[in-house]
């Protein structure tokens, strides 16, 4: 089976026998990863507002 | 002679302490030591013992494993005899394959022998299973759940250094 999806070396991981990627990756990127696979939008993690809270709110400094 | 020692055995019994909580279901699927004997037409014979030696190799080493935690049941399946009927329903594509997780297609699937550097992934995919929360982390989780509504298959490929 691997000879069929032409593997060595890292790991590689397939989805849904069709995209793939290689090497150990953060959640975010596996996360990413499935959903372009999926043909849905990827998600910006750094700018997206994922828990419901108002980041302008949250102080940026201990007084 | 044990594949785990009684120090892998004190170390592994507390470290399950810690992580299991919902039992897990393990099913090998495998082929008897007298089906092994035999060199089928058209294949070699040292990738024949070789094969035979992981089957040996996984069957025991998850014998002991399953046995260090009273949540972990181990069910073998011989694909040759009374297993297979079980190994049709599961669609079993090579052997050894260890089925893990109680649903009715089984979760996590672990094609070859968990040894070496597979076995800490083997014992991770084990405890992930039994954990009622996602191992990752609350962000990602929730984006994940919302996010991904379809059925999602994936292989992971390692080989052995």
């Amino acid at each position: 089976m691997a000879q069929a999806f032409q593997v060595s070396g890292v790991p590689k991981t397939v989805i849904n026998d069709r995209a793939e990627f290689v090497g150990a990756v953060p959640d975010e990127i596996f996360v990413n990863a499935i959903l372009q696979a999926l043909g849905k939008e990827e998600v910006d993690w750094a700018g997206e507002d994922v828990d419901g809270v108002d980041d302008e709110d949250r102080p940026t400094s201990v007084a | 002679m044990a594949l785990l020692s009684d120090q892998d055995h004190q170390v592994l019994s507390e470290r399950f302490a810690e992580t299991l909580e919902k039992d897990v279901m393990v099913k090998l699927f495998t082929q008897s030591q007298a089906r092994s004997l035999l060199i089928l037409p058209g294949q070699d014979q040292h990738s024949q013992s070789q094969s035979n030696e992981f089957m040996k190799v996984t069957q025991e080493l998850l014998e002991e494993l399953t046995s260090i935690s009273p949540k972990l049941t181990l069910q073998v399946y011989d694909v040759f005899s009374d297993g297979a009927d079980e190994a049709k329903r599961l669609q079993i594509e090579q052997l050894p394959a260890i089925i893990l997780g109680d649903d009715a297609e089984g979760r996590v699937r672990f094609y070859g022998a968990p040894v070496g550097n597979e076995f800490p992934t083997i014992l991770t995919d084990i405890e992930a299973l039994s954990k009622s929360a996602p191992m990752l982390t609350e962000e990602v989780a929730k984006v994940a759940i919302e996010r991904i509504d379809e059925q999602v298959h994936l292989r992971v490929f390692v080989t052995p250094t």
